[in-house]
């Protein structure tokens, strides 16, 4: 167990979040975390931390932007832009969520970009993500049958080999437990 | 021996002292079930939806999950038999169920955990596919269990059930966990909104038969039985420390894991259906620490989880065979062999495990209520002796109070869900 924690420890460096970009504007600094791959028929789930560094209260917008031509390669089901008037010394925090990434199209990466508007000024934020295959089936109804029908069938070859290590009908009868040195309990 | 001589449940089992801390094993092996990835896609739903607001469901079904255990045992240290025997004493019918049960749940439980644990690693090394993610966890479980003895893997199971407490509660308190709301969320109450299937999941996950019938396997390991009633008094006595400690360490890893999600997710809106959107929404609020600390401990949760339902669906076939049970064993061997093959193939369907875990919760809820009928037909029977039913005191009013409890809770989950699943979709 120690060696499997060491392992998992060497990962330590290695980010988990995908783009993690940080820029300032207007007084603002502007943090956004987003994973950087997705499987297909996921959700893509964007945070964003504005932390408002000056003395006057500021607004600034930020747009989730889709690379041209391949809008329809995805679901945008809330706001892709988010409006955030931070106070002075504030910090806020917002979402944008539900970007649903669709699987009849060919996996690739997509230029996707931050726009970030603020005191007349805008940024822009180059954001690929890559899709990779998602779930073989989509359907609630069959991501829990076709595992149950593999294991009944799977079941068969538990029924084949394991009768031939036990003595003839054991499977129906009762008998006391024996211990791992052979002893057999008695009532 | 003389069972029926002392009144049931007279006998005052021998004081532990501080000794009880040492027979803290087994519990800690099957709180590694429990705290599987289904404990950590039920408490994130619950976190990011309700809030702490169902916390307390983790001990109210803890108790019938509790319940349940405690038949199996007093039925083991009444006969000196093993769980599958109460079914082969109703019907040969129920231990066909039970094969194909247990092949099923634990071909299904394993595969859910492997994936979680690709999951950790892709979201690593993002080019890595899940399948080989997947293979190599479950490689490495297999070899783990292959060459291990039952007391070095307890010993092992100890310590990785401390890491992970250690992890998800590290990164937790760098998210910060609301005390006053945790404590509120410890009294039953309903919140608004859909909370419900999210309850009968967590049944599922918890009261969830090979949980509760490993027990008296890993005390055949640990040669805890007794020719003597007082013997089987006293070990029954450290038994239930024992698997009390199991089921409370699955609510309480659930708390950091529901402030985690109520920290990150809540505020936002976010459901999230994949570990690793949780882990990552950690980092801007606590810190890349917080996020390594959450896959750490997902990856420990899963990965021994994974174990424990080979573990358990393995001793479960050797016991409907009448095979010794014992870990290293040629038919165990055989057993983990049969089990490793479909529980990685299945990891090419790339199902989602957040979601396939809720699914699966929801289809134990209605697996399980058969088992729990025949375990309580089982233990009320008259030859249960110094075990039995009793109103002669408050100890066995008490049992009789907690069996009805875990049974009726079970059936009552088990209906809605058996509606919820195959009626209403």
């Amino acid at each position: 167990m120690l060696r499997i924690l060491l392992f998992i420890a060497l990962l330590f460096p290695v980010a988990a979040s995908g783009l993690t970009e940080r820029c300032e504007i207007d007084g603002v600094r502007v943090t956004i975390y987003a994973p950087d791959w997705t499987w297909q028929r996921q959700n893509v789930n964007v945070l964003v931390v504005a932390e408002n560094e000056s003395a006057a209260p500021r607004s600034v917008e930020i747009e989730l932007v889709a690379p041209a031509g391949k809008e329809a390669h995805f679901e945008f089901n809330r706001a892709t832009t988010l409006d955030l008037d931070v106070g002075p010394g504030e910090t806020v925090r917002k979402a944008i969520t539900d970007v649903y990434a669709k699987d009849d199209v060919p996996r690739q990466v997509y230029d996707f970009a931050f726009a970030i508007h603020g005191g007349g000024e805008t940024l822009r934020v180059p954001y690929p993500l890559r899709t990779v295959r998602g779930a073989a089936v989509t359907s609630a109804t069959w991501a829990l049958y076709l595992p149950v029908i593999v294991a009944l069938v799977w079941s068969v070859l538990f029924a084949l080999i394991l009768p031939r290590l036990s003595s003839r009908g054991a499977w129906r009868r009762a008998e006391p437990a024996v211990f791992s040195s052979g002893e057999v309990l008695h009532e | 021996m003389n069972n029926a001589s002392p009144k049931p449940w007279s006998l005052r089992p021998a004081r532990l002292g501080w000794r009880a801390i040492l027979v803290l094993g087994a519990g800690s092996v099957i709180a590694s079930f429990y705290v599987g990835t289904g404990d950590v896609s039920i408490a994130t739903n619950m976190g990011a939806r309700f809030g702490y607001k169902l916390w307390w469901t983790y001990f109210v079904i803890g108790i019938a999950a509790w319940a349940l255990v405690d038949m199996s045992v007093r039925y083991f240290l009444r006969f000196g038999k093993t769980p599958m025997s109460m079914f082969k004493d109703v019907h040969p019918v129920f231990v066909a169920y039970m094969f194909l049960a247990v092949v099923v749940c634990t071909t299904f439980g394993s595969y859910n955990q492997w994936a979680a644990c690709a999951m950790v690693a892709t979201g690593f090394f993002p080019s890595l596919p899940i399948e080989i993610g997947g293979i190599v966890a479950a490689t490495a479980g297999l070899a783990f269990l292959l060459v291990g003895v039952y007391d070095r893997l307890q010993r092992y199971f100890v310590i990785g059930l401390l890491a992970l407490i250690l992890c998800f509660f590290g990164s937790a308190l760098l998210a910060g966990i609301s005390w006053r709301a945790a404590a509120a969320g410890l009294v039953p109450n309903a919140p608004d909104g859909p909370w419900f299937p999210l309850f009968m999941s967590n049944a599922g996950s918890l009261i969830n038969a090979w949980l509760i019938l490993i027990y008296p396997y890993t005390m055949i390991e640990r040669r805890w039985y007794a020719e003597g009633l007082q013997g089987k008094v006293d070990i029954l006595h450290k038994a239930r420390l024992d698997y009390t400690w199991g089921i409370f360490a699955a609510g309480l890893i659930a708390l950091p894991i529901i402030a985690a999600a109520a920290a990150v997710a809540l505020p936002f809106g976010i459901l999230p259906r994949n570990y690793m959107d949780l882990s990552i929404l950690l980092e801007p609020l606590a810190g890349r620490w917080s996020t390594h600390l959450f896959l750490m401990g997902l990856f420990l949760a899963a990965w021994t989880s994974g174990l424990g339902w080979w573990l358990c669906g393995s001793y479960a076939i050797l016991d409907i065979f009448n095979l010794p049970i014992r870990l290293d064993s040629k038919p165990m061997r055989i057993c983990l062999g049969l089990f490793y093959v479909p529980s990685s193939m299945l990891l090419l369907l790339r199902v989602n495990p957040v979601y396939q875990m809720l699914l699966f919760s929801a289809f134990l809820a209605v697996v399980f209520p058969v088992i729990g009928l025949v375990m309580l037909w089982r233990i009320t029977r008259a030859d249960m002796g110094y075990f039995r039913w009793s109103l002669g005191n408050w100890r066995g009013l008490a049992i009789i109070a907690a069996d009805v409890f875990a049974v009726a809770l079970s059936l009552y989950i088990g209906w809605r869900d058996a509606a919820a699943l195959f009626i209403e979709r």
